[in-house]
């Protein structure tokens, strides 16, 4: 039979996430990247109300002060601050809001492609995740044995720029 | 406007992104809402026979037959019980 059902949002219900949440802080450059880290992530939080794609070019829109190329530390200072926000003040912290920040720290230097995927589900129909290309490199902000089942095939795109590329 | 017009003109709402998984079954991904709507690969068949220009139930029931073990009764059942199922879920 022809079979329809619809599920929990997708990359939206919670997940538990990778450790590096309570990793230390490096030095000043990681504080930084905190703090950006922070407003962008208070953004990414309207994906329980807004469109994503909406929410993404707000994120694209946000003043930083810092640019960094580093993937590391990017998404190191999204754990950070999701992880933080989910604990004091019951933020989503999933793959999505986490690429949505680290994408939008990442976009001031580098081109990001934010990815929407699914797979078929072990206890649920569909299964799905987010993650961040970047010139080619592959990005996951989740737990390491979510990625080593199934692929996830790509849903849908979005591409965000750095400024100066976006205004030319 | 035919009814299965309207149905496919939603599925090509740019907010609406359908895909196929790898074992056949798909998902329809609401960007607006972040809503997933699970297929099964009979499911998925019938909404890419949509998109793809079918116009009456006779027409996907006859291609829902050509491509799956099922009769023509039971196919016909399906198909409008899936339907009904697709219009709930897309209603705006």
């Amino acid at each position: 039979m022809a079979g329809i059902e619809s599920t929990t949002p997708a990359g939206v219900s919670p997940q538990p996430q990778a450790p590096a949440a309570t990793r230390r802080f490096h030095g000043p450059l990681d504080v930084v990247l905190f703090v950006e880290a922070f407003s962008i992530a208070r953004l990414a939080q309207q994906i329980r109300t807004r469109p994503l794609p909406e929410v993404a070019r707000r994120i694209s829109g946000v003043h930083l002060a810092l640019r960094t190329s580093s993937t590391l530390r990017a998404a190191a200072a999204a754990a950070r601050a999701t992880a933080r926000g989910a604990r004091r003040w019951g933020w989503l912290d999933t793959c999505l809001t986490r690429s949505l920040i680290a994408a939008g720290l990442i976009s001031r230097a580098r081109t990001v492609a934010l990815n929407l995927g699914f797979r078929p589900g072990a206890t649920t129909p569909a299964d799905g995740h987010a993650w961040l290309m970047i010139d080619g490199e592959r990005l996951d902000l989740t737990r390491p044995e979510r990625l080593t089942e199934a692929p996830y095939t790509p849903s849908h795109t979005i591409v965000i720029h750095p400024p100066e590329v976006r205004h030319e | 406007m035919n009814e299965l017009l309207e149905l496919a003109d939603s599925l090509r709402d740019e907010r609406l992104t359908q895909t196929r998984l790898a074992d056949g079954s798909g998902v329809i991904l609401d960007l607006e809402s972040l809503q997933v709507l699970s297929l099964n690969d009979t499911g998925m068949f019938l909404v890419e026979r949509l998109k793809a220009g079918a116009r009456t139930v006779g027409e996907l029931t006859t291609a829902l037959c050509d491509e799956f073990e099922v009769d023509a009764e039971a196919a016909r059942r399906d198909v409008d019980q899936f339907l009904q199922a697709l219009r709930e879920q897309l209603r705006p």
